[in-house]
């Protein structure tokens, strides 16, 4: 069963990887040497502000602080920098079109997607999209869907299974497409996945992995099992999924970054990762038997109220897939990939909680025996961008009570206009690093010709200039929140797991928004009241984040309203390639999904049960299962019944009045 | 309920069909993983060395 690497055959798409080794080292001095020179200037400025107050402990801290955080805003801005230089060489994508040569020697490769209580009727529209695009290639005979369900909820798991019966009953997919239900969700998506690995791995060289909400095109299915089979090396290829079917503000601003900057930093990342990038846990092709030989996750050391099982599954399985000496790349130049973004900022916050506590749980994986450079750095890298929050926090407060003693002493902050300036233009030269790569990338963006994909040089300025305003605007709020996740996960709160909404169709209502940032807004004035009053100097450098923490309740309704979102895409605000020109999947996904929307009104589930057609397509129900639809159809108004079960239901109703007003 | 099943015509459905296909079942198990820095400070702080470290 198990695979070993060998050299393949590396023709076409041979040059894609066969760069990697040769050039890996070079690529990787060249970004170290640029973050060690931004952040020696960054840390001289910072030096030469301290120095005059001498080194006492306080100042020790701060300087440290100081040079851990500004190395990882460095570290952004260096492989966005490259990205750009790669990218402004590099001739946009063609189209891929797969020959039937292609198609015929493709391998049996499974696609699985693993849900949890998710909308069912948006889960089998994204998925009669894939297999309607893979037929319509004449390849999907090469394909094994497989619906992998943990949801909890009784009523859902008989709606997905009445799906499944019905895209059969639509689509003849009998054996190609496949429902399993977990009863006890153990592990989670990990354990969807692995259990998935053990009943019917063997039988598939490549799983093609996808979430809930992941979209591909038939071309991008196609030419990820294509990349595999060119090069025996690779145990996991990662897409670049975007962001698409933003309905509210913040979701149409995500789609919009990812869709413009993303490539920077995507190309960038494969810049210097090459053959060791990371794994993101879904809309990736991975290679089966190295996969389950040795990629089932390791229990963590020491005890933990969050649980010994990692949570963020996808970076140990890259890590162990580099541990047994498989390659994991990123096909940054590969399109085709989707995925959908949470519609508003509390539902974008509950995912980071979750990444957050993940990431934190690597800690003792970063100093395990056996794993490669980069993988450790992969681990404190993620560990690192929710730990930086916290660590602000702190130089926010230190600096705070040195203000509070210069005051004392009458000193006054930055008294001095020489360390004035100084500040000001360390101020200046990090916020330049955290914009620049945004300008790089609409820079790059106009240069190509490609503005017409976001709407037009004008709308693609505009749009971006208001991305860099709502981000500046919000991001005190991800500090403040993703600081707390910290403090939580390293109190050993546990998250509990709940399935995503995805939809935001409602938007966010102000008064969840008043509730979850209400005290963010109080802490805010707090904050502000305090340093106005106490070192008036120093409010003028915090303002920036206090002004965000006092908006955050007007400022996330209004960027989780869809009704806004909907408004703002109509006058051109970040619009993106998938609307502007969409391609055939994300069109017939659209048109699926309005006719979900239209047909919701009705049951979805009853109507299955009472189109006799189906019925012999549920041997699967049980008991419980049948209990719960008897329960629908007597529920259901009966004009939404057919005929004959409307007859029927009348005729038991009007035998057994009383069993059937019981039911 | 039997009652309401029984009514369906089955000459009219369509064969039934396998909601997934036979196990073909197969061994992952979690391959050594050691964490000798972990477990070496967790064995200092247990040592007691570091006074109330450790406690609870």
């Amino acid at each position: 069963m198990n695979e070993l690497p060998n050299s393949g055959t590396i023709s076409r798409v041979g040059a894609w990887t066969a760069t990697a080794s040769q050039t890996r080292d070079q690529h990787r001095r060249a970004l170290m040497l640029l973050i060690g020179l931004l952040t020696l200037l960054a840390g001289t400025f910072e030096f030469s502000l301290l120095s005059p107050e001498g080194w006492s402990p306080l100042n020790l801290l701060l300087f440290g602080l100081f040079v851990l955080l500004f190395t990882h805003v460095a570290i952004g801005f260096s492989q966005a920098f490259f990205g750009f230089l790669i990218l402004s060489d590099r001739p946009a994508p063609r189209a891929i079109a797969a020959t039937m040569a292609d198609l015929v020697s493709l391998p049996k490769t499974a696609i699985a997607i693993p849900i949890y209580n998710e909308e069912v009727s948006a889960v089998f529209a994204r998925l009669r999209v894939m297999h309607d695009a893979l037929q319509a290639m004449g390849a999907v005979e090469r394909f094994h869907f497989f619906v992998l369900s943990d949801s909890s909820d009784e009523e859902t798991a008989a709606e997905e299974q009445l799906a499944w019966a019905q895209m059969i009953a639509e689509t003849g997919a009998a054996n190609r497409l496949f429902y399993r239900r977990r009863k006890i969700p153990l592990n989670r998506k990990s354990g969807n996945v692995a259990d998935f690995c053990r009943r019917w791995g063997s039988e598939y060289r490549y799983m093609i992995c996808l979430d809930a909400d992941s979209l591909m095109s038939g071309q991008t299915i196609v030419e990820l099992v294509r990349r595999m089979e060119e090069n025996h090396r690779i145990g996991i290829l990662q897409t670049v999924p975007q962001a698409i079917n933003g309905q509210t503000i913040w979701s149409r601003l995500q789609q919009f970054s990812m869709s413009l900057y993303g490539p920077i930093f995507a190309t960038g990342a494969k810049f210097w990762q090459q053959e060791e990038s990371n794994f993101w846990g879904h809309n990736a092709i991975i290679r089966l038997a190295p996969f389950i030989q040795h990629c089932a996750l390791p229990d963590l050391p020491g005890r933990s109220a969050i649980g010994r099982r990692p949570m963020s599954h996808d970076f140990v399985e890259a890590a162990l897939m580099r541990r047994a000496g498989w390659e994991v790349h990123l096909a940054d130049d590969l399109g085709g990939s989707y995925e959908e973004t949470p519609p508003n900022v509390i539902e974008h916050l509950k995912r980071d909680r979750r990444w957050c506590q993940g990431n934190l749980q690597h800690w003792p994986l970063a100093l395990a025996r056996g794993f490669k450079p980069v993988t450790r750095f992969h681990f404190l890298h993620g560990i690192f961008s929710f730990l930086a929050s916290p660590l602000l926090v702190v130089v926010l407060l230190l600096g705070f009570l040195k203000n509070l003693g210069n005051v004392r002493l009458n000193e006054g902050f930055f008294a001095d206009s020489s360390r004035a300036s100084i500040a000001l233009l360390l101020f200046g030269f990090t916020i330049l690093l955290l914009l620049v790569p945004k300008i790089l990338a609409l820079a790059l963006a106009l240069r190509r010709g490609c503005a017409g994909q976001f709407g037009g040089a004008g709308r693609l300025i505009a749009s971006a200039l208001l991305e860099m305003t709502l981000s500046i605007l919000l991001a005190p709020v991800f500090l403040y929140f993703h600081a707390k996740f910290v403090l939580f996960a390293l109190l050993g709160k546990k998250v509990e797991w709940h399935a995503q909404n995805r939809g935001g169709v409602d938007g966010l209502a102000w008064r969840e928004a008043t509730s979850v940032f209400g005290l963010t807004t109080f802490v805010g004035l707090g904050a502000g009241l305090l340093t106005w009053w106490l070192t008036p100097d120093y409010f003028i450098w915090l303002l920036p984040i206090v002004l965000g923490w006092l908006l955050a309740i007007p400022l996330t309704a209004l960027v989780g309203d869809s009704r806004m979102g909907i408004r703002l895409r109509d006058l051109g605000g970040f619009l993106v390639a998938s609307e502007v020109a969409p391609v055939l999947e994300i069109a017939t996904l659209r048109r699926l999904l309005v006719n979900r929307r239209q047909n919701s009104a009705g049951d979805v589930a009853a109507a299955v049960v009472v189109d006799p057609l189906c019925q012999n397509l549920l041997p699967a129900l049980t008991a419980d299962d049948r209990a719960a639809l008897h329960r629908k159809i007597w529920a259901t108004p009966a004009a939404a019944l057919s005929e004959p079960w409307r007859n029927e239901l009348a005729r038991i109703k009007a035998r057994q009045p009383n069993s059937a007003s019981a039911a | 309920m039997e009652a309401l099943f029984a009514l369906l015509s089955t000459s009219e459905g369509a064969a039934p069909v396998a909601i997934t296909p036979p196990l073909r079942r197969t061994r992952m198990l979690p391959e050594k993983t050691e964490f000798p820095l972990h477990e070496g400070l967790s064995r200092f702080v247990r040592s007691g060395v570091v006074p109330f470290a450790g406690t609870r």
